[in-house]
């Protein structure tokens, strides 16, 4: 991530399909952001639809780590949709950092829609995680079509795309180099930049000796399997 | 053979059912299942298929009853208390001996309980769960892969013996990602014929599908009828994994979510001088007797981890059947058992004690 990319924008949404990586970008950018600005950045599950492997399971653990964390205020395994707190005022207030970390498809996503009408254009950054290992992501034309479904439900338009391109802990050099590619086409398409490829640690510094043009940002993971544990 | 892709559980059995030639579901939503309705309601229309969404599960399962008479592949899925609810319908469908494919990705019950993963509805699954005198083999999935494989191989099984399967899993399985890779679509021309479905009946006489015998003497002779053909399943369905390295005297017993914890249990004792093996049914029932009888001899114990209060462990003392100490270790309501907690009791049943206790 470039240092002082988005001091224009404090609100950073990340949204996408299921599957595309929302969570850990939104865990790892609110994290650099916090770990380069030396500010409060505010990290808010906007997740109501997902019943696992969501930003509330790690609250405590990322409260730790120097993040604001807000969360609906109900048992963790509420399958309630309920929008956490705050949520308004801190999307609303030009001067708080915050990374929202959107459910999936437009099922999850639909959320933002009565929130976003209210903020500004030039307050926000919207952007389209895309994994082109998911099955609906797999061709510039799907990932179109999931950003534009996606858009009309949440009333955003994207400002970018970020490319997450892997298959899990397995992901080779070459499925990363593969995927970036795809999804470079389709950001060209979408006339929408490709803000960043992400990669986990230890691959990220293989793309960047790879391809020195890219800005590749590396991801820790944080939700794990429970046999990884 | 396809590229590999990235696939949550839930749509993994919602292509690896398009992928074997099902046409039709018929559903009513449920966490954490939803993924597989949601999925194939957007692919099905792409294949010429049907999604229905009823208005309840006890509607979904009739509708499965229509369209497996008529000859159709067909599914459906929900979690443990919607599977509850389809009691009735899998008691008539075993009856009338229709194929079809029910999936259960279980939750932590009893009642409404809760939506994380959960393997307490094993009795069910694997006792009928409905009234009468039937079965239903169910496999176990323990990764996105395996699931398209069996829900691929549930609809040639449910077809070769005219009978509903079950594919069990929870909301880890369903939730989780993996990469897999897609076989090759059936070609729906190379499906099984059914010549006794109702498809209308011209140039034969009528088909019937019907569970009703109001004579003693023939419905006992349906049920002999039914009890041969699962004395076959019994013969030739049977599967599981044996993991079996040289100097185990410790056998663990697990399936699915619970037996990827325990192999990372596994590898972290190795590491430490202790080699333990494993059996993992893939085949709940027919539940698999062959590996314990390639271990039982050398075995010194026999350790059953389970996301239940103790079901499976109850099969595994049949199978074991009073030869060697069978111990158990589960937790309950939505709880994984962690690593350290499982290599805990493994701790203990190797200094002779109860895990349990």
């Amino acid at each position: 991530m470039r240092k002082g990319g988005h001091s224009s924008a404090r609100k950073v949404i990340f949204f996408g399909p299921y599957g595309s990586g929302k969570t850990e970008v939104s865990i790892n950018y609110a994290l650099a952001w916090r770990s380069w600005s030396q500010r409060q950045v505010w990290l808010v599950d906007l997740d109501l639809v997902t019943p696992f492997f969501r930003i509330r399971e790690l609250r405590r653990r990322l409260e730790a780590l120097g993040l604001s964390v807000v969360v609906p205020e109900l048992d963790a395994a509420s399958e309630l949709p309920v929008i956490p707190p705050r949520v308004t005022t801190l999307l609303l207030d030009p001067a708080s950092a915050v990374v929202v970390d959107l459910g999936g498809d437009p099922t999850g996503a639909r959320v933002l829609g009565s929130l976003a009408a209210r903020m500004r254009g030039d307050t926000y950054q919207a952007y389209f995680v895309v994994n082109n290992y998911r099955p609906f992501t797999a061709t510039v034309e799907g990932i179109a079509d999931c950003l534009r479904r996606l858009e009309q439900v949440t009333r955003l338009a994207a400002t970018g795309l970020v490319a997450n391109p892997h298959l899990g802990p397995d992901t080779t050099l070459g499925d990363v180099l593969r995927g970036q590619e795809l999804i470079q086409r389709a950001a060209a398409q979408l006339r929408l930049p490709l803000v960043f490829t992400c990669a986990r640690k230890g691959l990220a510094d293989q793309v960047k000796a790879y391809r020195p043009e890219l800005e590749v940002f590396p991801l820790d993971l944080y939700i794990g399997m429970p046999w990884r544990r | 053979m396809g590229e590999r892709i990235l696939m949550k559980g839930n749509e993994a059995i919602g292509e690896a059912a398009i992928r074997a030639g099902c046409r039709y579901f018929f559903g009513y939503p449920i966490t954490p299942q939803n993924e597989i309705p949601e999925y194939l309601s957007r692919r099905l229309p792409e294949v010429g298929g049907v999604f229905l969404q009823a208005e309840s599960e006890v509607a979904a399962i009739n509708m499965v009853y229509g369209a497996a008479g008529a000859g159709a592949r067909v599914m459906t899925s929900s979690s443990s208390p919607g599977i509850s609810l389809k009691q009735e319908g899998l008691s008539y469908l075993a009856g009338a001996e229709l194929p079809c494919v029910v999936v259960n990705i279980i939750r932590g019950g009893p009642g409404l309980g809760g939506i994380q993963p959960a393997q307490s509805d094993y009795f069910q699954a694997t006792r009928g769960g409905g009234h009468g005198d039937y079965r239903t083999p169910v496999f176990g999935p323990a990764s996105i892969q395996e699931m398209v494989e069996l829900v691929m191989e549930a609809f040639e099984v449910a077809d070769r013996y005219r009978n509903p399967v079950m594919v069990v899993g929870d909301g880890i399985l369903g939730q989780m990602m993996e990469p897999v890779v897609l076989p090759d679509p059936k070609p729906l021309d190379s499906l099984p014929a059914k010549p006794w479905a109702t498809t209308g009946n011209q140039g034969r006489p009528p088909n019937v599908i019907n569970s009703l015998f109001l004579d003693a003497n023939l419905c006992s002779r349906h049920n002999e009828h039914l009890q041969e053909k699962y004395r076959e399943i019994c013969r030739r369905e049977v599967r599981y994994e044996l993991v079996d390295p040289e100097g185990a005297e410790i056998y663990f017993v697990a399936y699915g979510t619970t037996s990827r914890v325990v192999r990372s249990v596994m590898n972290r004792a190795r590491e430490e001088g202790i080699i333990t093996g494993l059996i993992r049914p893939i085949t709940l029932w027919p539940f698999p007797q062959e590996p314990f009888e390639r271990v039982v001899e050398r075995a010194k114990a026999f350790l059953c981890v389970e996301m239940s209060a103790g079901q499976m462990v109850e099969d595994v003392r049949l199978a074991v059947n009073g030869r060697r100490p069978v111990h158990f270790y589960g937790r309950t309501g939505g709880v994984v058992p962690s690593p350290a907690e499982i290599a805990d009791a493994l701790r203990k049943v190797l200094e002779g004690r109860d895990p349990g206790a």
